[in-house]
């Protein structure tokens, strides 16, 4: 997902003991009047600079919601663009509040970097992108292929794992960046081009001829991966699911943004939205409805926050669908499909504990 | 009379031709292929930049990629800052003599057709600021002939306004107000700043502080006195143990853990740049201040002159004139070494540049404009850096007609 | 050493002592570069100082305006001793004219520059006042003509007068020549000499490291011959070119001469 430097880990014992020290994020957030979010500004439709100044994309709105509900009011937030490197350290030193910068939840940034994961807002996986004409649908069609990707990421260490269980040569071109991967796909210089899918649909309108390409889908792998392995249901390759993140020693902070995200789930679940939300306020017979936004004020409450906090969330950036088709649905040069990302009622992952 | 000159710059031209490029075979074909092939390739970049090439995303993001986030409603300020500068520019430039000062003319002539021309774009193209643009001309030149018609009553104001043109620039920059009001005065915090703004303020703070401070350390380093020496030759050779990617990561990463608060990133990045470019600057002078015979300071110390004044009259022109080919290319490594600030998150012009060609807009141009970005930021670095070195090869030659 | 004969260069008595130096030692490391020095100079006195190279005779007068450091003995000028204190180095350093063998003009700044930088630096005079003695100096060197030229632009003999008028123009009360002329093609030496001499004349009090003996014979009062350190025989010019006692001095004259 991302270059990862030795800078980073020498600084994990230094992160460990920050850790603890900064005290209710909550308060300190109110007292400043602004939320201050670590996001990207160079993933398109994640997170982007639009030519206003402005910062727009799906992981910007989720900051937009956590303002809307902490401090009632979506654009108190100061947007910090963070470089990979240094998006974990900005978080543990106090420089933001929350991280919501396209970063994968793993078991070592969970544990060593003293960092809490809100539920994962954008379940992304590696794609591969080919020519239609190619006649390649598998992986096993790759054989003897060129194959691009971008240097000093998972994306190119999962690709070299799952081509060695699958027992498939290839022939890796890297390079540094993302456009430099897609300029030298679209020059023909290899087959394929990898990378989280959401960055091949992303990428896929710069090439010369974008209907003449294909995003590998529900492509069965032939040969199993074997009795061990798991079934294989796509020619996706890793697990990328991307969230917020807090840090580690304030706990009503993590809930507070781990709530916000459930909030947007939920509020689609019960087909709650920024039209409808306060009308539903007012009227709505619902007890799990009443509860979200707080006209039953105790549950949100609870977590230190005014009563009416997602109900201003929800009005002022949307649920989940919303913020989803605003940025990648699709009237939107991306049009990514729903996929893992849809509710659990629809056979995706979405799925939030009752409130 | 007349009609025989041109015939002869031909036959002139033929003969260069014929000497210099078709003197014998081997001199043909290699220069028949060359021509070709630099033909070639100006037909290829033309064709690119005139045909191929989709401008459009560039000239949308024109005040992204100048100013970055600097509210729109207060371009006036940092217009306020050209202006100043300009204006003392063109005073100095009007001031100055003869010889070094002739340098200063030109490069304030060659600023100021760059002016003109972006003046006339902005004349048509971006009504909020092409107001401005004229009152930089108009003060700029006005400047000049103050400078040029009265230099003895300005001569000391405007030192004392070149001392005081960092501060100024700051605070005209930032402002005073609080941010949320809606004051012209409003405080804009560094955040904010960014493209070519920020690579500007980046390097020319740079050079301005790196300068004494390098210079103090190469002189440091020469003390007499073994905890000055000490403190100083540990300070340049650890700093230049390692690159300023390490240097900017450290200052940005670890230096907010050590002492437990987190001041703006630019001023991070901006120490970082600062103690970098002295470190390396003090060697260069280093090299100057050995390259001065020791009869030098001799005469000067007989003649009865301060230690420190030796230093600063005598040793310290020479040395620094040795090593000016030097000290401009560091200045020039400098200029285009700000860009490494986007890994730790500034948005400078080349961050800008990359978040252009990452707009969705931007997606939907075919190929990308990565390539149409990336020429914008080569020909701007290119056009500052080239006039840079010109300036240099001038000052050489001057100084070298002094020393002859 | 005990078992030699000290050579002592004591000026005429009666005179006013300029110099006064008093069992001099210097060492290099090692190296015993000045041994047991004893010699003074009077008010108007012209003193040479021959040796072959290697003698000390330069560190000896390098040691009057402490260009060198000295580690034994007393050296006086003007009747003030040089010692660590930095206010006694200045003063006398401001009393004593140097010229050098590579002139050690100082390149970047012009022949003016060159000369009123001292004078208004060190003695806090006028601009206006520095530039007319300045001027005064260069004409009486013969080179006025060339003020607002840089040294780089003038032969060496015009940068030798451009330095000796620069050590002039300070004022000093001595001045102190170290192999002025050895640096220069034979066919300027001559005008660097005639300079010297008229300086001489005026009644200068100079103290001259050569081997222009014919500048010694005309306006020398007294010569020291000097060798591995040590003042090894003194006397007048006359005594030199005539009778010299020590086997060292004739065999020193007989290579030069």
């Amino acid at each position: 997902m991302s270059v990862r430097k030795l800078p980073l880990f020498v600084m994990l014992a230094l992160l460990i003991l920050a850790g603890t020290v900064f005290g209710q994020t909550l308060d300190t957030v109110r007292s400043r009047g602004t939320l201050i979010c670590g996001v990207n500004q160079n993933l398109p439709g994640f997170g982007s600079i639009d030519e206003d100044g402005d910062f727009v994309g799906f992981d910007i709105d989720f900051c937009h919601a956590i303002a809307a509900a902490v401090l009632g009011d979506a654009e108190a937030v100061e947007f910090r663009p963070l470089s990979a490197t240094e998006r974990f350290t900005a978080l543990q030193s106090g420089e933001i509040d929350v991280l919501i910068r396209n970063s994968t939840w793993t078991s070592t940034r969970d544990v060593s970097l003293g960092l809490n994961w809100a539920p994962t807002t954008f379940y992304d996986g590696q794609g591969f992108i080919v020519r239609k004409n190619s006649g390649i649908e598998t992986l096993e069609d790759l054989d003897g292929f060129n194959i691009c990707v971008q240097t000093g990421t998972t994306t190119e260490r999962n690709l070299a794992d799952t081509m060695a269980t699958l027992d498939i040569d290839y022939t890796p071109l890297v390079f540094q960046d993302t456009n430099q991967s897609i300029a030298a796909y679209d020059d023909g210089a290899c087959e394929a081009f990898t990378t989280d899918k959401s960055g091949l649909v992303s990428r896929q309108t710069t090439l010369r001829d974008p209907g003449e390409h294909t995003i590998l889908d529900a492509t069965i792998s032939k040969k199993p991966l074997g009795p061990a392995g798991p079934p294989t249901l796509d020619a996706t390759t890793s697990k990328e699911p991307l969230g917020p993140a807090a840090r580690h020693g304030d706990d009503q902070w993590y809930d507070i943004v781990k709530w916000t995200v459930l909030a947007t789930f939920l509020a689609e679940e019960f087909g709650v939205d920024s039209m409808n939300a306060s009308s539903l306020f007012e009227s709505s017979e619902s007890p799990q409805v009443r509860r979200l936004l707080g006209a039953d004020p105790d549950r949100v409450s609870a977590l230190g926050l005014d009563p009416d906090a997602f109900l201003n969330a929800i009005t002022q950036v949307g649920n989940y669908a919303e913020i989803y088709d605003r940025h990648l649905g699709p009237d939107t040069i991306f049009d990514v499909p729903r996929g893992l990302n849809s509710l659990y009622l629809d056979g995706g992952l979405l799925y939030s504990p009752p409130m | 009379m007349a009609a025989k000159r041109p015939l002869q710059s031909r036959v002139g031209a033929a003969d260069w031709l014929r000497t210099n490029l078709f003197s014998n075979w081997w001199n043909t074909i290699v220069s028949l292929l060359s021509i070709a092939l630099s033909l070639w390739l100006l037909f290829v970049f033309a064709k690119f930049l005139f045909i191929d090439a989709n401008w459009d995303r560039v000239w949308a993001n024109l005040r992204l990629l100048t100013v970055f986030r600097y509210p729109a409603d207060l371009l006036w300020r940092p217009m306020l800052v050209i202006v100043f500068l300009m204006t003392l520019f063109g005073a100095s430039a009007g001031l100055s003599g003869e010889g070094t000062g002739a340098i200063l003319r030109n490069t304030f002539r060659w600023l100021m057709g760059l002016i003109g021309l972006i003046a006339l774009i902005s004349l048509f193209a971006f009504p909020a600021v092409r107001i401005w643009w004229l009152l930089v001309i108009v003060f700029a030149l006005g400047g000049y002939r103050l400078g040029r018609h009265f230099p003895a009553p300005v001569s000391r104001p405007l030192a004392w306004l070149w001392g005081a043109s960092w501060i100024v620039t700051l605070l005209i920059l930032y402002g005073v107000g609080p941010e949320e009001s809606s004051s012209p005065f409003r405080l804009v915090p560094a955040t904010l700043w960014g493209g070519i703004l920020l690579t500007f303020f980046l390097s020319i703070t740079g050079i301005v502080v790196s300068f004494p401070l390098g210079i103090a350390l190469a002189l440091g380093r020469q003390s007499r006195l073994p905890i000055i020496k000490g403190i100083c030759t540990s300070f340049i050779e650890i700093v230049r143990g390692a690159p300023l990617i390490s240097w900017l990561f450290i200052a940005s990463l670890v230096l907010p853990l050590i002492i437990g608060a987190n001041p703006p990133a630019i001023w991070r990045a901006q120490v970082a740049i600062i103690l970098f470019a002295a470190a390396y600057l003090a060697e260069n002078v280093r090299g100057g201040l050995q390259s001065v015979p020791r009869g030098q300071t001799e005469a000067s110390r007989a003649l009865g002159m301060s230690g420190w004044d030796t230093t600063r009259l005598i040793v310290l022109p020479q040395a620094l004139r040795a090593v000016i080919p030097a000290i401009v290319g560091l200045f020039i490594g400098l200029f285009k070494d700000t860009s490494l600030v986007t890994i730790v998150g500034l948005s400078d012009l080349f961050a800008v540049g990359i978040t252009v060609t990452n707009q969705p807009e931007s997606l939907l141009v075919t190929g990308g404009v990565t390539r149409e970005a990336f020429i914008f930021m080569a020909l701007f670095f290119w056009f500052f850096s080239y006039r840079m070195s010109v300036a240099s090869r001038q000052l050489e030659r001057q100084l070298g007609l002094g020393e002859r | 050493m005990a078992d030699q004969t000290l050579v002592r260069a004591d000026a005429p008595a009666g005179g006013e002592r300029v110099i006064e130096i008093e069992n001099l030692n210097k060492w290099f490391g090692d190296f015993h570069a000045l041994q047991d020095i004893n010699m003074s100079v009077n008010r108007g006195e012209v003193v040479v100082v021959i040796g072959p190279s290697g003698s000390g005779k330069s560190t000896l007068i390098r040691c009057i305006n402490r260009l060198e450091e000295h580690q034994q003995g007393r050296i006086f000028v003007d009747g003030t001793e040089l010692t660590d204190d930095v206010r006694n180095i200045d003063l006398i350093r401001r009393e004593t004219g140097m010229v050098f063998q590579q002139f050690n003009l100082f390149p970047h700044l012009s022949v003016m520059a060159n000369i009123t930088l001292a004078p208004v630096r060190v003695r806090r005079w006028k601009r206006s006042e520095a530039e007319e003695r300045a001027m005064f100096y260069l004409e009486k060197v013969g080179i006025p003509e060339q003020a607002q030229k840089y040294p780089g632009q003038l032969s060496g003999g015009q940068q030798q007068r451009v330095a000796i008028a620069r050590a002039l123009t300070m004022g000093p009360k001595v001045m102190l020549f170290d192999e002025p002329t050895s640096a220069l093609d034979p066919e300027v030496i001559g005008e660097v000499l005639e300079v010297m001499v008229n300086l001489a004349k005026e009644g200068m009090t100079m103290c001259v490291v050569t081997h222009e003996m014919g500048f010694a014979r005309e306006v020398g009062h007294r010569v020291i011959f000097m060798d591995a350190g040590q003042i090894v025989e003194v006397g007048s010019p006359e005594h030199f070119f005539t009778s010299p006692t020590e086997e060292r001095t004739r065999s020193f004259l007989s290579k030069i001469l």
